[in-house]
């Protein structure tokens, strides 16, 4: 081809290239989106998500990918802003067409994302432990609901085993999931008989840092032994607390720190030596002791590097994408509704074991593990539920009566 | 390395150090060996009975050893239990260490060797427990003074009537006076849970005895004899001794709180006063102050770093010392580039310095999330952790000590720096009036810079004083800079002095109010109180005078 202006000869090989390439990619990759906060606030814990969705994606690609297609990701930031979030998502579902979106940690990013999800008929897989109280057929929470999490730790803390404890603090940073998380908690325990003033709720504004009067009233209210505090703290908050805690001279010993928003990760960040024999409860541990979780870790820090540790979200943000591999084979389609339709009462294998999304519900049947933290910053198993526990998306202590249970939101276009 | 060597390792080791161990106490150890062993039990129970046994052996050799039990370093050896407290990363990425002795601690052969190849000692929820009661029975008798009181605090809050005869011993031969008044009051604790009517009348000296000490930690326990529903006179005891407890305690909260208040207010003046400087005495709006305090953090972080890659272990409590200059270096540098390359050109443009130093905190804080890319621990010198008990449930910790110790040499270097030295002479000359300054032949822009990179070290040291009770994250800037103006603006721009007032008024205010509202409406009532002191004062405390507050 002759042309007079270089540019324009550039221009039209550049369009010839895309013409060929386009119809090739279309047939050969199916498109995904994954949309975590890759800068801002929520990148410390949303990163290692991304980057566990991304693992699962390698490895199936590398395997042969889904229906012979390769899967092609897109992983926008979502800079810890919620209402990029919707804006992305939007762009992610609309522009980009993605068969599916992996996704989401604070529960204001999905509450700001449900609706886009709902009117798109779009599928999300969510992979933290939240407060419950949502059902979106658009969403598979595929990590713990209020009962998987909460009710049995503090079943583990009245246990001979855990301590007998007979009074608790419920200490939590003020937002809805520890509101949320200690409602449900309040209402289970006074179910088993422990009186209200045995029971203290106290929250704090976010970014707390100053914990002298809450660790002195810690104090007064463990004076009498038998005492634990269950901890919804969240994220920077939690160091100086523990530092508090254990510079004003109590031990875990004399009354245990149960955390539900500290996980292996988050460790990472602390000084360990203050927080050694504090408690947490997850649905999944780095020490976990199976081969595919030992595959797992050795996978996530070949990638990613020596010092990486997988947890709790990290797992259900890897397996998440297999769930979603195995629904779109059963159903030989990738389209939401047939893909929906085969994620319900599908098994699986996770690295923590087999596990199994509800008929129903659009939750995950998890096992619970309690973990005592060691000096390494792992955590060491000392209880584990018998078998898998079924997901409440609402928590049957907030809603003792089951026909008032909203119905699902979303779905199909009428 | 295969067993059998891990194994010939030990044995030459042993052969080495046997002829070291005393005859006298070969039988003794020979025992306790014994003992160590019935830890590696399937059973539960016998593991406890060895632990309480261990406890009853008064054998100060044995606390680090059930240190290392709790915390899963001892390990069983063929027959033998030994200790690995010091584990590393051999060649091939596995844990290996140098076993010890667990009585005499001297290594067992000079080799590491491999921890996967050994059992541990698996260490429950309960074996902790039990042995920790076993090493308070154990610093009964320690010659550390600390150690003594806080055992036989442990000793006296537990649940076992029994141990009252274990403390009465302690006080057969203890002579220290505070030890003995926990030893006392443990005796008197542990005889309320013995229900025996016959023993009614020593119950009741009991009970008189622990109201007469203030007891905090008989509470529980008085209100517990209350509802076993005993005789009126052991009612009407009790019922006294707790409202005179109760009394003896409001006064000791009291105490505790006005001590929460100062030690918060010594954080804010300390995040503050670079703020004062750079905001009172040049009037430019930093917006990147708090990335300045997260700067000089992150040198501490480094500095801790430094010195456990470079320096020996020995040194490394010293880090924090070291940490503190270097801090200041930092963020006086980081706080001078800022000066020359982006404030000094905005010099009475007020709005746009704000924009532009806005920016600048932006830039730092992704700049150092990059770079860092996570979340990092410092962790705190032995020597800051733990508190000193002023009074029975009152402790001061040491770290709060030490900052507000810190805050108060800060603020007097400051003063004495700006009122009494050359340096300061000049500074506050150009910031009363540049234009004569200048005149008079002072380099202003000189000052400027320095002014700023002074403002800028100060929150440097701030931030190295803030890892001791707090965390270090990129975006830890954000969360200070907004409560620094708050002090800044209530004490008025043109004295420190208002920043001291400011920054211990908005401290004890937030604790005054936070144990009977909670934080999150704590924080509400002081930025409700700060706001109406506004309207009130809006020049703060110390309004700036003269012919400069009308420019």
């Amino acid at each position: 081809m002759q042309s007079k202006n270089p540019l324009r000869a550039l221009v039209a090989s550049a369009l010839a290239i895309l013409g060929l390439a386009a119809p090739l990619a279309a047939e050969d990759t199916v498109k995904v989106g994954i949309l975590h906060s890759l800068s801002g606030t929520m990148a410390i814990s949303e990163v290692s998500c991304k980057d566990a969705s991304m693992l699962a994606i390698d490895e199936i690609n590398a395997a042969g990918g889904v229906l012979g297609k390769k899967i092609e990701a897109i992983a926008p930031d979502g800079a810890s802003n919620w209402p990029l979030f919707a804006e992305k998502a939007k762009q992610l579902l609309t522009q980009d067409k993605v068969a599916v979106v992996f996704g989401c940690w604070t529960s204001s990013s999905r509450k700001s994302v449900l609706p886009v999800f709902e009117e798109n008929n779009g599928l999300l897989f969510y992979p933290v432990q939240y407060e419950g109280e949502e059902q979106s057929l658009n969403v598979f929470y595929t990590a713990a609901s209020p009962n998987q999490q909460l009710v049995p730790a503090a079943e583990y803390l009245m246990s001979e085993e855990g301590g007998s404890c007979k009074k608790f603090y419920l200490l939590g940073t003020d937002y809805v999931f520890p509101r949320t998380a200690n409602k449900v908690l309040k209402a289970f325990l006074m179910a088993k008989g422990v009186p209200e003033s045995s029971i203290v709720e106290e929250y704090t504004p976010f970014g707390h840092k100053d914990y002298q009067t809450i660790v002195g009233k810690i104090k007064s209210f463990a004076a009498g032994g038998k005492a634990c505090v269950l901890s919804t703290i969240n994220g920077d908050s939690n160091v100086p607390f523990y530092k508090e805690f254990a510079n004003q001279g109590l031990t875990a010993a004399d009354c245990p720190v149960m955390a539900f928003s500290v996980a292996e990760d988050e460790l990472r960040a602390m000084d360990v030596p203050p927080l050694v024999g504090h408690l947490a409860a997850w649905n999944y541990f780095q020490s976990v002791d199976t081969p595919e979780n030992k595959k797992f870790i050795a996978a996530f820090k070949a990638k990613y590097g020596k010092d990486r540790v997988t947890d709790d979200p990290i797992e259900a943000a890897y397996y998440g994408v297999y769930v979603w591999k195995a629904a779109v084979e059963k159903a030989k389609s990738f389209e939401v509704d047939k893909v929906r339709a085969a994620v319900y009462g599908l098994e699986f294998a996770a690295p923590g074991g087999m596990k199994k999304m509800d008929a129903k519900n659009q939750h995950t049947y998890k096992p619970v593990y309690i973990g005592e933290i060691q000096k390494d910053g792992q955590f060491k198993i000392v209880w584990k539920s018998k078998g898998l526990v079924k997901p409440d998306s609402y928590s049957s202590y907030l809603w003792p009566d089951a026909s008032k249970i909203p119905a699902p939101t979303g779905g199909p276009k009428k | 390395m295969p067993p059998l060597r891990v194994l010939l390792v030990v044995l030459l080791g042993l052969a080495c150090v046997s002829p070291v161990a005393t005859v006298a106490t070969a039988a003794d150890d020979a025992e306790l060996h014994t003992i160590l062993s019935a830890l590696a039990s399937d059973d539960a129970a016998v593991r406890k009975a060895a632990l309480v046994r261990l406890g009853a052996s008064r054998d100060a050799r044995l606390i680090p050893f059930l240190d290392d039990y709790s915390q899963g370093s001892a390990y069983r050896l063929v027959d033998r239990v030994v200790v690995a407290p010091i584990a590393s990363d051999g060649a091939d990425g596995t844990k290996v260490a140098i076993l010890l002795d667990p009585l005499s601690r001297q290594p067992l052969g000079a080799e590491a060797v491999p921890l996967g190849e050994l059992t541990v000692l698996e260490a429950g929820r309960r074996e902790r427990v039990a042995a920790r009661d076993a090493t308070n029975r154990l610093r009964l008798y320690v010659p550390d003074r600390d150690a003594r009181l806080s055992a036989v605090t442990r000793v006296g809050d537990g649940e076992d009537a029994g141990a009252a005869g274990v403390l009465a011993d302690v006080l057969a031969v203890e002579s220290d006076p505070a030890v003995r008044r926990a030893a006392a009051e443990g005796v008197h604790l542990l005889r309320l849970l013995d229900t025996d009517p016959e023993h009614a009348a020593l119950r009741s000296a009991s009970i008189s005895a622990l109201a007469d000490l203030g007891s905090a930690r008989s509470l529980p326990k008085l209100r517990a004899v209350l509802d076993t529903k005993p005789d009126a006179e052991t009612a009407a005891v009790a019922s006294a001794a707790i409202a005179r407890i109760e009394s003896w305690q409001s006064t000791l909260r009291a105490v505790g709180h006005v001590f929460s208040g100062l030690s918060l207010g010594s954080v804010l003046i300390l995040i503050s006063l670079g703020l004062a400087i750079i905001f009172g005495l040049m009037g430019v709006i930093n917006m990147a102050h708090g990335e300045l305090v997260m700067i000089g953090a992150y040198a501490t972080f480094l500095t801790q770093k430094a010195f456990e890659l470079w320096l020996p272990a020995a040194w490394s409590p010293a880090y924090f010392l070291v940490a503190i200059p270097i801090a200041f270096a930092a963020a006086a540098m980081v706080g001078w580039i800022i000066e020359q390359a982006v404030v000094r050109w905005l010099y009475g443009r007020p709005l746009e310095t704000l924009l532009a130093t806005y920016g600048v905190s932006l830039i730092l804080s992704q700049l150092v999330r990059s770079i860092f890319g996570d979340n990092r621990a410092v962790n705190s010198p032995a020597w800051l952790q733990g508190g000193i008990e002023v009074a029975n449930g009152l402790v001061l910790p040491y770290a709060r000590l030490f900052i507000l110790g810190f805050c108060a040499a800060a603020v007097i270097g400051l003063v004495l720096l700006i009122g009494r030295t050359r340096i300061g002479l000049l500074l506050r000359a150009t910031t009363q009036n540049r234009p004569m300054a200048a005149a008079l032949g002072v380099g202003t822009r000189r000052i400027d810079g320095f002014a700023f990179a002074l403002g800028s070290g100060i929150a440097g040291m701030a931030g190295c004083a803030l890892t001791l009770i707090s965390n270090i994250t990129p975006n830890m800037g954000q969360e200070l800079v907004v409560d620094s103006f708050l002090v800044v603006v209530v004490g008025g721009v043109g004295k420190l002095a208002g920043v001291v007032i400011a920054g211990l008024g908005l401290g004890s205010l937030t604790k005054l109010f936070e144990p009977w509202t909670q934080a999150v409406w704590a924080k509400v009532l002081v930025l409700m109180t700060v706001i109406v002191f506004i309207q009130w004062r809006p020049s703060g405390f110390f309004p700036q005078k003269g012919r400069l507050s009308d420019a």
